[in-house]
């Protein structure tokens, strides 16, 4: 049993705000899917399944507000910022059961203008909140550990902002547009060692949603087929202390989700990377087996992830780092611009061509403490 | 970075005898009678084996650094995190005392200390050795 081939996403929208203090987040939300169908060509009465995460905050009232009144399939499962593209998967493989036929999937909010949420925490509350443990510190101690094991150094890092900020100039919406050197990168001030300020993406409002479906009914809408081809999700915790902090949860899920498309990763044309922080595409292009493990600095150094230069273009639409990363959680956009490149409908001057094989991987949560890991792969069908 | 700045931490019934011997310096780890192992954070049934109740045992609290983090600037100053490598294995994520921050390496020998947070709780940090 796989759910390759058996879903394809017809309907993307990624809101064009990036700072939104006129607006709720619900009416952010409604926003998005509304976009989202309309690029479908579908309506809200036509949706029977739906996915958020904690960004929706009750996922009830969110359905009951934006009166999605045909549901028979729904999950709010929340793995931080990779929660979309697992939503991608779970969606393909109701869709595959027949628990539903046209899936939406939302995120949206405001985290300029809310009040900060407080960081969830489970069972090991006692030990951790007191420390002031916040993404740029507990990504870093990942970062730290790579330098040390592999030799991985500051301006190799510096690398995956640099070609962000490339393809971010030709983005109109993306919060940052101008281009950066390396040189930028390591004088931007430090903000948790070894990561410096341009190593971490923006903090943006808005948000963005897709509309999933089957491959009949998206023929019978006229849109490109872009099919899901495999898909995987994982969750990578301390495991008792044992924490290894030289790969990601992508270990497992770049590798499985490829294998269940029957490619590999020279295969892929273009790759939608999270970016919350540099040293996390780093992690997940060696975890996927874009390159070895430890050689993922020599890998993204001289532009090898800039569109027409380098061997793997990624995140064409400037990515969290430059462009967009609406409620501190990237894999939306990850799977949006995905979509754009494989329609043929990115930026011009970052489109990759012929490109119809694309590849999507995320990690939400916390890098170096417990995360999510969602990654799937996207075709193009004639 | 002030410790009156941190709040206390929350416990419950499984933690508090790891919080009441942290009230007179002593730090516990828990330790499994069916694999053998030490796992971390505490917990009544091994993570590791899931066989087991585990038992409370007195550790030193010696270990090794095995990654670090100074955080430059927050609401309560700069202040340093990390993994440390508990000699019985573990690996532990700890904060170390701000006497320590800008002094942290891979592979330096630090050791598990206590000093108490806001309202007087204490608290588990690291201190180099």
């Amino acid at each position: 049993m796989s759910i390759k081939g058996v879903a394809s996403i017809v309907g993307i929208y990624e809101h064009p705000l990036r700072k939104a203090p006129d607006k709720s987040t619900p009416q952010l939300h409604y926003e998005c899917a509304k976009g989202a169908l309309e690029d479908a060509g579908l309506t809200f009465d036509d949706v029977d399944g739906y996915f958020c995460a904690g960004d929706a905050g009750w996922f009830m009232s969110m359905v009951d507000y934006m009166g999605l009144r045909n549901l028979t399939y729904f999950d709010a499962t929340d793995i931080g910022g990779s929660s979309y593209i697992a939503h991608l998967n779970d969606a393909a493989a109701a869709i595959a059961m027949g628990r539903c036929k046209i899936a939406l999937v939302t995120l949206a909010g405001r985290p300029r203008n809310d009040p900060p949420q407080p960081r969830p925490y489970g069972p090991e509350a006692g030990w951790e909140m007191p420390l002031g443990g916040t993404p740029p510190n507990i990504y870093a101690l990942a970062a730290h550990r790579h330098m040390h094991e592999f030799g991985t150094t500051s301006e190799q890092l510096a690398w995956i902002k640099v070609a962000a900020s490339h393809h971010a100039q030709h983005n109109e919406h993306a919060m940052l547009r101008d281009v950066v050197t390396v040189d930028d990168v390591l004088n931007s001030p430090m903000i948790a060692d070894p990561l410096h300020r341009m190593d971490c993406c923006v903090v943006s409002e808005g948000g963005g949603a897709f509309i999933i479906t089957t491959p009949e009914i998206a023929k019978s809408l006229g849109k490109a087929d872009i099919r899901v081809q495999g898909a995987a999700q994982a969750i990578k915790g301390q495991d008792g202390g044992r924490i290894d902090l030289t790969y990601s949860g992508a270990a497992f899920t770049g590798p499985k989700a490829m294998e269940e498309a029957g490619v590999k990763p020279s295969d892929i044309k273009y790759a939608s990377i999270y970016d919350s922080f540099t040293i996390t595409v780093l992690m997940q292009l060696e975890d996927c087996g874009f390159c070895e493990k430890g050689k993922g600095g020599a890998f993204v150094a001289d532009g090898n992830l800039i569109s027409g230069q380098g061997k793997l273009p990624f995140n064409t639409d400037g990515g969290g780092l430059c462009n967009n990363h609406p409620v501190n959680r990237g894999g939306m956009t990850k799977v949006l611009e995905a979509v754009r490149q494989l329609r043929g409908e990115a930026h011009p001057a970052v489109q990759v061509p012929n490109c119809d094989l694309a590849f999507v991987t995320g990690i939400g949560g916390t890098l170096a403490v417990r995360h999510g890991a969602a990654s799937a792969v996207l075709e193009r069908i004639a | 970075m002030s410790y009156d700045l941190i709040s206390p931490p929350p416990l419950n019934p499984e933690s508090q005898p790891f919080w009441d011997a942290a009230a007179k310096g002593t730090f516990l780890i828990r330790h499994c009678p069916a694999c053998d192992q030490a796992h971390w954070y505490p917990r009544t049934i091994c993570p590791l084996c899931h066989q087991a109740d585990t038992e409370w045992r007195e550790s030193p609290g010696t270990g090794t650094i095995y990654t670090w983090t100074h955080m430059r600037k927050s609401p309560r100053g700069p202040f340093a995190l990390a993994y440390l490598e508990l000699d019985e294995g573990p690996r532990v994520y700890v904060q170390f005392r701000p006497e320590d921050s800008e002094n942290l390496e891979i592979g330096k020998r630090a050791r598990i200390m206590f000093h108490p947070v806001k309202d007087g709780a204490p608290m588990m940090f690291a201190e180099l050795i």
